[in-house]
């Protein structure tokens, strides 16, 4: 019993550390690929405005809530200890380093990482990846780095863009439901805003994006057997950087504070 | 040249090909024969280096295919068109697009010469109306697909060519008229081919010599006369389809070889 756990977690180490190394290797190539950015630049372009048009409403949505909530239950919680005018305040340092930043990953991880691998392991699969081999035209090159790069550029931009939103989520609430005016709502913010607030929140978005655009380009690539294959790649890559994003967000956290 | 030197490829521990060997002159053109599963498609996989052997060597065009690198590797498949299987035409783009990619992408021609060049291959290939040429590969029939994926694979000028089943899901008709291009490709522009079929009428036309792939290893080549002739057991049964003989219709090699691993 006992020996055969320790034998399934070495094995499940060997996997995932071969998938560390295999996802860097590819990471390194879409890298290197940036040298033919003028050339292919059209590629980029059009992956990067797919992302953002297919994630937009979806992160506004999380924005708008995940602020809602925020002010709803800071004045649940505090509100009888605090006055209203820290309710904004209170908000924006649950959104700006935790909240949003990790609602909107997971989001995305579902939005963005998923349809990277499905994309990509249909191609994989269906051998539309050999096809560009044999034409002697680099996969990488051409579907790996564009996707890879792009969503590495959305992914902070939406998850910065959430945390805006959720701001004005949070003021709905407490302007309809509290009755706390604009100025009042934002008027502390400045006066307790750390740089290093959004120093975590960039660090946090750059780091989600770079492991939900990776992880969904790797699995993708590696995807195998028939339409199950996608199914199952699909699924593994939301699961596995969705983990990533707790770990990584505890981990940033705990080493930034 | 092509030449196969005693390759052997295994998939997790079931070996597909044990001992393959066999040449494809420069301008002939051969067809590989064998029943689905044998391998036959793994073998095109090796030639075309996407697949490395476990043992023996791939000599395409002098070169040593299993050792040379991506940078090596790509000027030679540049010299290979491959039709796939299943066209593995990319969903994304449109017919002219499939057809334009690598010919933008290697500036084979002039740039303002590469819609003609598509229209070209499209046309050989019976797909010559405009409002083909703007559909996507969803909106094809499997016959229309693979036809796109040959002109895809003919319109960068390779000096060799692997067709993956061409006929298969083709109206008589039209099998036909694939058949005469591939034939036309062969003795006009000296392309040397590879073609793998199931289509004896097909093999008949297409081939200057015909090889089988049975249990991992070519157990036969000679010219279509030869064929036709053959006294061995193997290659007669396949070749008039008959259900009884020396290939068992269900205990296929793959089967036995599972039965005894478990
Ligand atoms: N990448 C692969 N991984 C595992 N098994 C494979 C792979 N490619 C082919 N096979 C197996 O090899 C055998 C031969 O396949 P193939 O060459 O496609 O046959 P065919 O002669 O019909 O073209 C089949 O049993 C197939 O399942
Ligand atoms: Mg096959």
């Amino acid at each position: 019993m006992l020996k055969q756990s320790i034998r399934g977690i070495g094995a499940s180490t060997i996997s995932g550390l071969t998938a560390f190394g295999g996802a860097m290797i590819l990471f390194g190539k879409a890298l290197a690929n940036l040298r033919n950015l003028v050339k292919d630049a059209h590629l980029y372009f059009e992956q990067a405005r797919n992302i953002g048009v297919a994630s937009l409403p979806l992160v506004l949505l999380i924005g708008a809530f995940t602020g809602m909530v925020s002010t709803w239950q800071a004045n649940y919680t505090a509100g009888n200890i605090m006055p209203l005018k820290y309710l904004g305040v209170a908000t924006f340092k649950a959104v700006i380093v935790e909240l949003g930043p990790v609602l909107s990953g997971l989001v995305l991880a579902g939005r963005v990482g998923s349809s990277l691998s499905a994309e990509l392991g249909t191609m994989k699969i269906t051998e539309q990846v050999d096809a560009l081999e044999v034409l002697a035209i680099d996969p990488v090159r051409y579907l790996v780095a564009p996707r890879l790069i792009a969503g590495m550029v959305m992914v902070p931009i939406l998850v910065i863009l959430a945390v805006f939103i959720s701001m004005f989520g949070g003021f709905l609430v407490a302007n309809t439901f509290m009755g706390v005016g604009f100025e009042t709502y934002f008027g502390e913010i400045p006066i307790f805003f750390k740089m290093k607030d959004v120093q975590v929140m960039l660090v946090k978005s750059i780091a989600f994006g770079a492991i939900i655009c990776l992880v969904g380009a790797w699995v993708g690539m590696n995807a195998r057997g028939g339409a199950e294959g996608v199914g199952e790649a699909t699924i593994k890559s939301f699961v596995a950087s969705a983990l990533l994003i707790l770990f990584s967000d505890f981990f940033l956290g705990t080493l930034m504070f | 040249m092509i030449s196969m030197r005693g390759v052997a490829k295994s998939f997790r521990g079931m070996p597909v090909l044990r001992n393959v060997t066999f040449d494809v002159n420069e301008g002939e053109s051969v067809v590989l024969l064998g029943r689905s599963g044998s391998g036959k498609s793994v073998t095109l996989r090796n030639i075309l280096g996407i697949i490395k052997p476990d043992q023996g060597k791939v000599i395409v065009d002098n070169q040593n295919v299993s050792e040379l690198d991506l940078d090596e590797l790509y000027p030679l498949r540049r010299k290979i068109g491959m039709l796939f299987q299943n066209a593995a035409l990319w969903d994304s783009m449109n017919v002219y697009e499939n057809v334009a990619l690598a010919l933008q992408h290697h500036a084979v021609v002039p740039r303002r010469e590469i819609p003609a060049r598509v229209k070209e291959c499209l046309t050989l290939v019976g797909l010559g109306e405009d409002s083909i040429a703007k559909r996507m590969p969803s909106e094809l029939s499997g016959g229309m697909k693979k036809r796109v994926g040959l002109a895809r694979a003919i319109a960068v000028f390779p000096k060799y060519m692997l067709y993956d089943e061409p006929t298969t899901g083709l109206d008589p008709i039209m099998a036909s008229i694939i058949d005469k291009l591939i034939r036309e490709l062969n003795t006009s522009l000296k392309v040397t081919s590879l073609t793998i079929t199931h289509d004896m009428n097909s093999a008949f036309t297409i081939a200057d010599r015909i090889v089988m792939l049975h249990r991992g290893e070519i157990i036969f080549s000679g010219s279509v006369d030869e064929v036709k002739n053959s006294d061995d057991p193997v290659v007669h049964q396949f070749i008039h389809g008959d259900p009884d003989g020396p290939i068992k219709p269900i205990y296929t090699d793959h089967y036995e070889k599972r039965q005894a691993h478990q």
